[in-house]
C-alpha cells in the first residue's frame, strides 16, 4: 500500500477520473473551489475537459449535455450553488441522464436541499454523505456507478472539513457490477438514419421513434426510484443491539458523534450510535429496527433540524426522538461553528441522560 | 499508535508549510497522516493552526482535534486553545525568542528554543519554522533527518526554490539546539511515550 498525502477535494478528484469521469465544470465557490482545481489540473492530463463555467445554472447544464453523450460527467458547488441548479436536476432527473454532483457543503444546512430537491416533478437525488476523506473516495466511485446504473443525477454531500482535510490515501479502483448498455447516448451513431436519439423529459421522442410520452414515462420514473428507495439504503450502526438511547447523525459530524458514543460507552452508558450512509434512500426500516427497544433517539445534525423529520418517520414511538444539535456555522459563514466538537456533544447527550436519571 | 502533533502562530511564520513538511515527511516513510488546518482571513499575522496525526495504523482521530499529544508553540497569540488541548505530560516546545508569558500548566514536557534568534543569527529570520521542526523531531523522533529534509524539498514551491539551502541549514540549528540524543517513536525511546502510553 503506497499512501499519498492528499486534501479531500484532490483525492475525490483523482477517484472521480479513476471512475472514467472526463467531463466536469463549475463555478468557483468555497468550500468548493478547490476541487474545480484539482479537476482542472487533472482531467487535461487525462483525455478530459474540465471548464470553469460563467455560473452553476450554466455548470449543469454543460455537464447533462456531456452525459447525455454518454461520458461520465460531474459538476458541484456548495449549497448555495447548488440552489442555483434545482431545476436541471430535476430535468436530469426526469430525462434519465445519469450525472454525479459534489455538493462541498459549509455545513449541514443543505440536507433539505439534497433529500427533497427544489426541482419539479416526481424525483429523488440519490445522496452518500461520506463521514471522511476516506469514505469520499469509496462515494465518489460508487455515485458514478449508482449513476449510471439508474440513469439519475446523484450527489455527494460532503463539506468543509473533507475538502480541506489532508490525508494519506490510496485511492484504488472499486468494482460495483456489471452496467446497462448506454443505448440510449446521444452519441451520433444514428446520425442521418432518421432513428436518431432524444432525451426529452416529456418523452414525447421523434416521428419515426415515438417516446413513451409523458403520462408513462414519469410513471416509469416513479416507479424506479421506488425500487431504488427499496434496494440502496446504506447505514452503519454501533452498540444499538442493548442501547437505551440512539444517536442519530450524518455526514463528518456523525464521526464526530461516534467516538463520543464510543467515550461513553467506556464509562458504561448503554448508547448506540446510527448513522445514515444514504441520506436518500433514508434507512428507514433499519433505524426503525435499531431503535424499537430503546428509550431516546436523539438526533445531532448542525442545522435548526432538518434530518429529524425523516429520522421521526422512521421511529415508531416519535415522542422518543430529541434534537440536541443546533445551528452552528463560523461567523464568515463558510465552516462549522462552535458546536462541532467532541466535547460539545458530550456535553449534550450527557445532560438528557442527568436528566433522565432525575 | 497515533500521535497528535498541533502547531500555533501567526499567519506569516510558516506554520502550514511546517505541518505539510511533517506530514509528507510521514507519508514518506509509509506512516498514516492526516493534517487539517484552522487559518485566519488575514494575509498575514491572523490565526493559523495546524494539527497532525501520525500513526502507524490507519487514523481514528477525529479532523478538528481536542486534544493533544504535543505542539509546536510559535507565537504567543492564539496559543491558548493548543494549551488548553495539551494532554498530561504532553511534549510542547516553545519558541522562546517570540513567545511571552508563561503557560499555566504544570504535567508538560518543554523545551524552550529561541528559534528565531537562531534563524536571525544565520542570516534567514524567515527559517525559524524549520528550527523549531529540527529540534521537535530530534527530540520526538517521528520522521528520520533524511525524510525531514527530503519533504522540506518536495513542498517548497517552485518560485521558492532559492531557500532550500536555509532550510536545510535551519533544520540542522534547530536538532544541534537540543542536547539530548536523537530519539526514534518506532524505536520506542521518545518523551511522546510518556504522554501516549
Amino acid at each position: 500500500m503506497t499512501l499519498r498525502l492528499m486534501e479531500g477535494t484532490e483525492a475525490i478528484a483523482e477517484a472521480a477520473i479513476l471512475s472514467g469521469c472526463r467531463f466536469f465544470t463549475g463555478y468557483p465557490m468555497s468550500s468548493f473551489t478547490k476541487l474545480l482545481e484539482h479537476f482542472a489540473q487533472k482531467l487535461p492530463e487525462n483525455n478530459g475537459v474540465c471548464i470553469n463555467a460563467e455560473s452553476e445554472i450554466e455548470g449543469i447544464n454543460m455537464t447533462i449535455g456531456a452525459a447525455s453523450t454518454g461520458a461520465r460527467a460531474a459538476t458541484g458547488s456548495c449549497g448555495q450553488g447548488l440552489a442555483l441548479m434545482q431545476e436541471a436536476i430535476a430535468e436530469a432527473a426526469l430525462n434519465e441522464t445519469p450525472l454525479v454532483i459534489f455538493n462541498m457543503a459549509r455545513n449541514q444546512q443543505d440536507y433539505f436541499q439534497a433529500t427533497r430537491g427544489g426541482g419539479w416533478g416526481d424525483y429523488r437525488t440519490i445522496t452518500l454523505a461520506p463521514k471522511d476523506v476516506w469514505e469520499a473516495v469509496e462515494h465518489t466511485q460508487l455515485l458514478f456507478h449508482l449513476a449510471d446504473l439508474y440513469r439519475a443525477p446523484v450527489l455527494l454531500y460532503g463539506d468543509d472539513l473533507i475538502a480541506k482535510t489532508q490525508v494519506g490515501v490510496e485511492i484504488e479502483a472499486r468494482e460495483f457490477g456489471t452496467l446497462p448498455d448506454k443505448n440510449w447516448a446521444l452519441d451520433g451513431k444514428l446520425s442521418g438514419t432518421g432513428k436518431s436519439r432524444v432525451t426529452w423529459t416529456f418523452a414525447w421522442g421523434k416521428h419515426n421513434t415515438p417516446g413513451l410520452r409523458a403520462d408513462k414515462h414519469w410513471r416509469n420514473i416513479a416507479a424506479k426510484f421506488d425500487a431504488i428507495n427499496n434496494i440502496e439504503a446504506r447505514w452503519e450502526q454501533q452498540y444499538t443491539d442493548d442501547a437505551e438511547i440512539v444517536v442519530v447523525a450524518f455526514g463528518t459530524v456523525a464521526k464526530f458523534v461516534e467516538s463520543v458514543v464510543e467515550e461513553l460507552r467506556t464509562k458504561g452508558h448503554a448508547i448506540g450510535f446510527f448513522r445514515p450512509i444514504t441520506l436518500w434512500p433514508f434507512p428507514n426500516d433499519a433505524l426503525e429496527q435499531a431503535t424499537n427497544s430503546v428509550r431516546r433517539v436523539l438526533v445531532f445534525e448542525l442545522n435548526a433540524g432538518q434530518m429529524i423529520d425523516d429520522v421521526k418517520l422512521s421511529v415508531a414511538d416519535k415522542t422518543k426522538v430529541q434534537g440536541i444539535g443546533g445551528v452552528s456555522v463560523h461567523d464568515s459563514g463558510l465552516s462549522y461553528g462552535d458546536l462541532l466538537s467532541a466535547q460539545s456533544i458530550l456535553t449534550r447527550i450527557e445532560e438528557i441522560i442527568t436528566g433522565d436519571k432525575k | 499508535m497515533e500521535v497528535e502533533v498541533m502547531i500555533s502562530g501567526i499567519g506569516g511564520q510558516g506554520i502550514q508549510l511546517v505541518a505539510k513538511t511533517l506530514s509528507v515527511a510521514a507519508i514518506s516513510e509509509a506512516h498514516h497522516v492526516q493534517m487539517s488546518s484552522e487559518i485566519g482571513g488575514e494575509m498575514r499575522g491572523g490565526l493559523s493552526i495546524s494539527s497532525v496525526v501520525i500513526g502507524d495504523h490507519p487514523i481514528k482521530a477525529l479532523p478538528i482535534l481536542d486534544k493533544t499529544s504535543s505542539a509546536l508553540i510559535f507565537h504567543h497569540k492564539f496559543s491558548e486553545k493548543v494549551i488548553g488541548n495539551l494532554r498530561p505530560d504532553a511534549v510542547v516546545m516553545l519558541n522562546d525568542s517570540v513567545f511571552e508569558g508563561e503557560i499555566q500548566k504544570e504535567d508538560l514536557q518543554i523545551w524552550r528554543i529561541a528559534a528565531t534568534t537562531i534563524a536571525e543569527d544565520m542570516g534567514h529570520p524567515m527559517t525559524a519554522g524549520f528550527v523549531m521542526l529540527g529540534a521537535f523531531n530530534k527530540i520526538t523522533g517521528l520522521v528520520s533527518q533524511n525524510a525531514l529534509s527530503d519533504a522540506m524539498e518536495k513542498v517548497i514551491p517552485p518560485y521558492r526554490k532559492q531557500h532550500i539551502e536555509a532550510n536545510l541549514a535551519a533544520l540542522r540549528a534547530g536538532e544541534d539546539s537540543v542536547s539530548s540524543d536523537y530519539a526514534s517513536i518506532w524505536n520506542h525511546n521518545s518523551p511522546l511515550l510518556k504522554v501516549i502510553g
